[in-house]
């Protein structure tokens, strides 16, 4: 175990003695695989070169972390499948990227979230932290209205659930080894379901629409994850929220990842990332809005991501950033887009509105 | 007049907190579980005036909750709205399910659910 000294956070030793912070759940989803694309080329769209494919051949993405690249050196696209699914679907977008060198398969990862989250940057700080203090291996994040979702690779699952136990608690687990019992019994009761929906227009809860936000892009290398879930902590105590984050594989051994925060804490959120983070790259995009879709049932069915990636595109819509997980989708985009976003969306999409 | 306290139990956290959401912002108080036995010792705690149930959970059914739920004396009378996903949207699940009704749930709506239809159902109980 690695005991990262990070300012303004408790490291995971620490954590044991201190008040757990209390949620309501976790999931665990096993036997996937993870497909990087690390440069996807966007001209011709994100809808041509990986939803659409995917969708057309009805695979279904379990979850799915976007970063452009379009302003910003780095970019990426990161989704989940089954395991039994990976090959082909690293060929699939092989076929569309045309770069072999660009993509990048791992068979052996699974998802861990935990939730409600409720925006609470000490949530999300605290989870960073304690990971790379145990030394799991994050190779994505991302977020739900209601969940983290992280991927760590298959050799550091039972490890993740411990570090999970050590930091948070559960009103129906009374530890790790209670959640094992409940979770991996021989005779649980199926609760995978791969449906097929055939809507003329596809539900969704609501969607939200959260205006005022800033967009903060960071490429990290495995430590300064730690840092960055420091600096989350150190923000929570401005009681600013943080309604997006996705992470995914990047270049070398870093992870990029991209979050937003309230444009009324810019300043607050480039001083504590400096300070926390000094000299690592990163970048702001703002004022951007972020478009959450409740529960549509991604990863449910297949060809839900590409029908809102598509609708996003055919309004002109840049997609600066994207985090489908658990059962819903979450976009980010320039804050001048969203009343088109939002139109073409309402008619793409079966929605009931309401502002965040 | 107190509030009327629905509890919603699903392992869909994302359906959770929205449904949630949506029924505290028409004046319900709300409890969540997100999972079968999670959601029968929130009932054992405090008892519900009435309880969404979704079907496909771990470590105990909707099915199974349900039906318990109303074979039992203390408990027969609490309305259940089960979320399916068996209905016209789907017409193909990997799911093997009894027959639904069988629970003899109040209601059954199926996913992907229409918010509209599940706030107008839950309030039918009380008018």
């Amino acid at each position: 175990m690695r005991d990262f000294a990070v300012a303004g956070i408790p490291t995971c030793r620490q954590v044991k003695d201190m008040t757990k912070i209390k949620l309501g759940g976790l999931k665990l989803w096993e036997g996937g695989a993870q497909v990087v694309v690390s440069s996807v080329r966007e001209e011709q769209g994100l809808a041509a070169n990986v939803s659409g494919p995917l969708a057309a051949e009805k695979i279904n993405i379990t979850l799915l972390s976007h970063v452009s690249g379009n302003r910003w050196p780095e970019g990426g696209t990161a989704l989940c499948v089954t395991r039994a699914l990976g090959a082909s679907c690293s060929t699939l977008l092989k076929l569309s990227q045309g770069e072999l060198e660009s993509l990048r398969l791992h068979t052996d990862v699974s998802i861990i979230s935990i939730f409600p989250h409720d925006q609470r940057l000490d949530v999300f700080g605290r989870l960073l932290v304690a990971m790379v203090d145990d030394g799991v291996e994050v190779r994505g994040l991302a977020t739900s209205p209601s969940a983290i979702a992280a991927v760590v690779s298959d050799r550091t699952v039972e490890r993740s659930i411990d570090t999970i136990f050590r930091c948070f608690e559960f009103p129906s687990y009374a530890s790790a080894a209670a959640w094992r019992a409940g979770w991996r019994r021989p005779d649980r009761p199926v609760a995978e379901i791969i449906a097929s929906y055939e809507e003329r227009l596809i539900k969704t809860y609501g969607v939200v629409e959260e205006p005022d936000l800033d967009l903060w892009l960071l490429l990290l290398s495995f430590p300064d994850i730690a840092n960055l879930g420091a600096a989350l902590g150190e923000l929570s105590r401005f009681g600013l929220r943080l309604p997006f984050l996705v992470a995914l594989p990047g270049a070398g051994e870093k992870l990029l990842c991209a979050l937003c925060v309230g444009t009324i804490a810019t300043d607050e959120v480039e001083r504590i990332l400096n300070a926390h983070l000094p000299g690592r790259m990163f970048h702001r995009w703002s004022p951007v809005a972020a478009l959450f879709l409740h529960g549509p049932h991604f990863g449910d069915r297949h060809g839900i991501a590409h029908a809102l990636i598509q609708t996003l595109e055919r309004s002109d819509t840049e997609i600066f950033a994207l985090s489908c997980a658990v059962s819903s989708m979450s976009a980010v985009i320039s804050a001048e887009d969203l009343p088109a976003a939002t139109g073409a969306i309402e008619s793409a999409f079966s929605v009931s509105k309401a502002r965040g | 007049m107190a509030r009327r306290y629905v509890l919603i139990v699903d392992d869909d956290p994302d359906l959770v907190e929205t449904v949630a959401m949506m029924l505290g912002s028409k004046g319900y108080e709300v409890g969540k579980a997100y999972d079968g036995v999670e959601g029968e010792e929130s009932i054992k705690k405090r008892r519900p005036d009435l309880l969404v149930l979704d079907v496909m959970m771990p470590r105990k059914d909707g099915y199974k909750l349900c039906a318990e739920l109303k074979g039992n004396k203390a408990t027969k009378d609490i309305p259940i709205i089960l979320l399916t996903a068996v209905g016209d949207a789907v017409p193909s699940t990997t799911y093997t399910h009894a027959d639904g009704k069988a629970t003899e749930a109040d209601e059954y709506i199926p996913k992907p659910v229409d918010a509209k239809t599940l706030v107008q159902t839950v309030d039918s109980f009380f008018t």
